[in-house]
């Protein structure tokens, strides 16, 4: 008997992938465990191992997309007839039958198919707010959808924007797509600004130094410039907790916990993996996550899970010389920091003599649409006041 | 000054001192006085009225304006109508609704049309007293509840008092109303009492009465029924539902603003009326609010009413036959099912 | 008992050519099919009304039939509001909402012709309990058919007007057909008069063609009504020149014998020999009345004919007093 391939499930929110490539021809032999073919996720790539030795067979062709654990192929003796054993008569494309929902599961998930019963009150107060109500369960006499069901709901964040555009991204498959689909929906619903400004970070270059002096070898990880700047950000987000916030679906939510996102180019595009909880660690502590992070995504070995979920992303540039630029919010963040890249520029002291300072540029991107250029500036002057008083980073 | 008297003393009340402010205002009916012309009772009546509702009133106002008729309804339901065209204000008493068979004609084809027929040149002021309603062993033919049959006729008002002091304020405004108005009472309510005032006064026709209010169901009712709802608004209090219960007070023409508001506010409508089961009050209201409130329900429309059979005579029957909190609960389920999970 | 004078014998006279001609025209006219609805014509059986009426005033009420232009004409009733009325324009009586079968006019007397055979029975009692109530010396009129003289209103309000004994006279006209139902079938007794010994009062039957023996059966009933000693019941045999309704065919008259006899009577020819030998009337004052007659109802059809039509929004109105 044929054994299926399956599109496999590659963290709580991926409903479906996109067979990138195979690596072998339909009837070719393949040995259990031989990677045969890649699969991409809007969040990550992805190699799928053959599951038995045998004949493969494809069901899902490459850039074509399968829904999480349906077959993309199989795996059987030669001349087998495999296409009656499992495959499903219509593979069931929409989410719905098998997304998990985001909420607490209120209702036996619909049949596909079947009625969707809602309350004329429901219905407009649906219409009203822009949501799908065939996404939403019904608890109504009857399974049917009430208004208090449509209240309740909240909507899947990511898909939203996602469907609203579907035109982009349109030709580009995998992680492309959704780059493209990411940062059109971005700036399509955002009113986004750019601040830049610069900090004077000599002084924190000094104080590194000095730190590296006394730790040794054993403090040098906690002092890189990411993990400092990292710092700054998170002791500057709550001194303004409005910026550790997202806007979406009509609602402006403050967070409580701060999740640092930091953009990390891959070979197959951008993936911003996302320190959990970054408040109260300490230097050494985020050190040891912004590691994590950026290794398992160079990798491909992070679960989804730490794929999203941040609340404030920063994009450092500076290794390529950049100095200002304009970075695109990671919506529903209104918030993104750019770094770009350290210089060193004479300047006039006080009394008049030349001086060496060395200096950090600093883009800042905000949603205009919840806040103001004054506080977003007090934002980013906070910030640079953190990274210009060095020894206020470590309390 | 108020004190607590009955829903019939109420009544006796509102007649008695209507027939005070205007002379014009007589009583006709079937043994209303009783006793007419037999020498030893002279001015005093027999009965007042087979249930008593109008004792009292001939010894003080006379036969000539608390007449005895013969047992002839479509004639003296017709002198009404007939006296009325011609300036008086008469309150005949139909002694149940039942009846109405007999006379119906003078109300559906002769005083409802005159105003209408006659180019408005016509009004005929009169307030037809009747009682309606299961729950006293009346059978058949002496239980029914025509309100809803008599609401659906152009020109008619129909008020269903539910408490003795809308009974005297509501008869009180019928008598002085220019239009027909059928005054239906629930002979199972004439012994309830509660405080009313002394002196005279009306409660408006037309307008019903937010007697709680909620934000969750809409229960709308018709006289008696008003008290199955405020048991079921208790029960379902107790889940965490808030109830709004309106008396619906007139049947006809109903408060359409107040009921769809209310289901506005709400969304969710349960009425309850003792009438049989279609084309009454209930499936009228129903029809109005699934127009005029249609993107405010969250649930079907639910209509409580007695089952499309006469009124049964065995008391186990007629109880099964009334409406109550139960069957009123068991429609509620599915309406609050959403609520009650949280 | 009032004698007939010369004043009230032109009155009468006048009121007898007005609904003739008034009948003769409708019957032209819905025939040429201008008049929508249903129309029964009186004519023929004007010395009924004109005799019954011609002992009223103003503040005496009539209740009618379905057959009650002649009711209407006889009680004051203006022509032209009455054609108006029947051509269903806003300037009717009713304001064109209720045609032939509900013209009304309560500031006459008169409240209502009645679609309803038998309607009129309870409506006038009511009428009569509020003139004895109210210490009036008025009277009340209750014309109703051989056909209504079976319905149960009859004996109800007969009965009821009888025990109270109210100033009600109840006149029958019986025009021995209800629709097309012969009267000696659908009635047990042989006249409806005698059914008054049932009441314990006066009953007479009179030839309605007879405006005298009409007129002076009349004035002795209103006179014991405006008395106070109660109820009479008059019966008038009459017949109907046209068919119960406009368009009847009228197969169940008789084309011989006596019912043909009595029917080939005009009431309003008789009553001018009548008149004139009596010197109640000259050739010429009656002559004049006819002409004028004929006028007033020609001006009757051109203003309705040239009124408008009721307003859209009076569909909604006169439903309920505000």
């Amino acid at each position: 008997m044929a054994t299926a391939i399956l599109m496999p499930k590659l963290g709580l929110t991926m409903t479906e992938g996109t067979v990138d490539a195979w690596y072998k021809q339909a009837g070719d032999s393949v040995e259990k465990g031989e990677v045969i073919a890649t699969i991409s996720s809007e969040k990550l790539t992805h190699d799928v191992e053959a599951p038995e030795a045998g004949v493969l067979q494809i069901v899902t062709a490459e850039e074509q997309e399968q829904v999480c654990k349906e077959p993309i192929g199989y795996v059987g003796a030669a001349g087998e007839e495999v296409a009656s054993v499992a495959v499903p008569e219509e593979p069931v494309m929409s989410n719905e039958a098998t997304a998990e929902a985001p909420i607490e599961v209120k209702a036996p998930v619909r049949q596909q198919g079947t009625r969707i019963f809602i309350t004329p009150i429901a219905r407009k107060i649906a219409a009203e707010r822009g949501y799908d109500y065939t996404q939403i369960p019904g608890t109504g006499g009857n399974g049917r959808i009430t208004r208090r069901d449509v209240e309740s709901y909240v909507p899947v964040a990511e898909a939203a924007p996602v469907k609203a555009i579907s035109n982009t991204g349109e030709g580009l498959t995998g992680m492309r797509k959704v780059i493209a689909k990411r940062m059109h929906a971005s700036l399509h619903d955002t009113a986004q600004v750019t601040l830049h400004r610069k900090a004077n970070i000599s002084p924190l270059m000094k104080f590194r130094e000095k730190m590296k002096k006394k730790l040794g070898d054993e403090g040098k990880a906690s002092l890189g410039i990411n993990v400092l700047l990292t710092r700054a950000v998170v002791l500057a987000l709550k001194d303004h907790p409005e910026m550790n916030a997202s806007y979406a679906n009509g609602e402006h939510t403050k967070h409580e916990a701060i999740h640092i996102g930091m953009a990390v180019a891959v070979d197959a595009g951008l993936i911003v993996p996302v320190m959990r909880d970054a408040t109260n660690q300490s230097l050494s502590q985020l050190a040891d996550s912004l590691q994590n992070v950026a290794t398992g995504a160079r990798n491909n070995t992070l679960s989804s899970d730490l794929l999203s979920g941040s609340t404030f992303t920063i994009s450092n540039l500076g290794h390529a010389g950049v100095e200002y630029f304009t970075p695109i919010l990671n919506t529903p963040e209104i918030g993104i920091l750019g770094v770009g890249a350290l210089s060193t520029k004479l300047v006039f002291t006080k009394k008049g003599k030349v001086k060496e300072q060395q200096e950090l540029p600093l883009s800042l991107t905000f949603d205009h649409q919840v806040v103001d250029g004054a506080p977003a500036g007090e934002f980013l002057q906070t910030i640079c006041q953190y990274l210009e008083n060095p020894y206020r980073l470590v309390f | 000054m108020t004190r607590k008297i009955t829903f019939m003393q109420a009544i006796n009340e509102a007649l008695d001192q209507s027939m005070d402010r205007d002379n014009n205002v007589i009583l006709l009916g079937e043994d209303i006085a009783g006793g007419a012309t037999i020498d030893h009772l002279g001015n005093e009546g027999a009965w007042g009225g087979v249930f008593g509702v109008t004792k009292g009133l001939v010894e003080k106002h006379g036969r000539e304006r608390v007449i005895d008729t013969p047992i002839s309804e479509m004639g003296y339901m017709g002198a009404a109508v007939g006296a009325a065209a011609t300036g008086l204000r008469p309150v005949p008493e139909l002694m149940f609704n039942d009846f109405l068979g007999f006379c119906f004609d003078t109300l559906l084809a002769q005083g409802s049309k005159m105003r209408y027929m006659f180019g408005g040149k016509a009004k005929i002021p009169m307030t037809v007293r009747t009682c309606h309603g299961a729950g006293a062993s009346a059978a058949a033919q002496h239980s029914g509840s025509y309100y809803g049959m008599l609401g659906s006729i152009p020109g008619i008002k129909v008020v269903v008092p539910s408490n003795p002091y809308d009974a005297k304020g509501l008869l009180n405004a019928a008598i002085e109303d220019d239009n027909i108005v059928i005054f239906s009472e629930d002979k199972t309510l004439y012994g309830i009492k509660d405080e009313v005032p002394e002196d005279y006064y009306t409660v408006e026709i037309g307008k019903a009465k937010v007697k709680r209010e909620g934000s969750d169901l809409t229960i709308v009712t018709i006289g008696k029924m008003l008290y199955v709802a405020n048991d079921v608004a208790d029960a379902l209090e107790k889940d965490g539902v808030s109830v709004e219960v309106i008396d619906l007070v007139t049947a006809a023409p109903w408060d359409q603003d107040t009921i769809v508001n209310s289901v506005k506010k709400t969304g969710r409508l349960i009425i309850i009326d003792e009438a049989n089961p279609h084309n009454n009050t209930a499936t009228d209201i129903s029809s109005v609010v699934a127009n005029k409130a249609f993107d405010y329900l969250d649930g079907p429309i639910k209509c409580v009413c007695a089952p499309n059979t006469p009124v049964p005579f065995a008391t186990n029957l007629e109880q099964l036959y009334l409406p109550n909190k139960e069957k009123v609960l068991d429609v509620a389920a599915e309406l609050i099912q959403d609520l009650k999970k949280s | 008992m009032k004698k007939l004078t010369k004043q009230k014998a032109a009155w009468i006279y006048e009121k007898m050519n007005d609904i003739r001609n008034f009948e003769d025209e409708v019957h032209r006219i819905f025939t040429s099919g201008e008049i929508p609805g249903f129309v029964h014509l009186y004519a023929g059986e004007e010395a009924v009304a004109t005799g019954v009426c011609a002992h009223l005033t103003d503040e005496d009420y009539i209740t009618s039939t379905h057959r009650g232009h002649g009711h209407c004409i006889a009680k004051g009733c203006d022509l032209n509001g009455m054609m108006a009325e029947i051509y269903g324009k806003e300037t009717g009586l009713c304001k064109g909402k209720g045609g032939s079968m509900h013209i009304a006019d309560i500031d006459k007397g008169m409240l209502g012709a009645n679609g309803m055979v038998g309607g009129g029975f309870p409506i006038a009692v009511g009428a009569g309990l509020r003139n004895q109530y109210l210490k009036t010396d008025s009277v009340v009129v209750c014309f109703f058919g051989d056909g209504a003289a079976n319905e149960g209103g009859f004996h109800e309000g007969i009965n009821m007007a009888a025990i109270w004994k109210l100033p009600v006279i109840f006149v029958c006209e019986n025009n021995m057909f209800a629709e097309s139902t012969p009267q000696s079938y659908s009635s047990a007794s042989k006249t409806i008069a005698q059914r008054a010994a049932a009441y314990d009062i006066p009953g007479v039957k009179v030839d309605g063609m007879n405006l005298k023996e009409v007129y002076d059966a009349a004035g002795e009933a209103v006179e014991r009504a405006r008395k106070g000693e109660g109820p009479t019941l008059i019966e008038c045999l009459t017949y109907r020149k046209y068919g119960h309704f406009e368009g009847d065919e009228q197969k169940y008259k008789a084309k011989e014998g006596p019912e043909k006899e009595h029917a080939d009577t005009d009431c309003i020819e008789l009553f001018r020999k009548e008149a004139i030998a009596g010197r109640l009337l000259t050739a010429k004052q009656a002559d004049d009345i006819e002409e004028k007659s004929r006028q007033d109802v020609a001006a009757a059809i051109k203003f309705a004919e040239e009124s408008p039509v009721p307003r859209p929004e009076a569909l909604l109105e006169d439903v309920y007093v505000d």
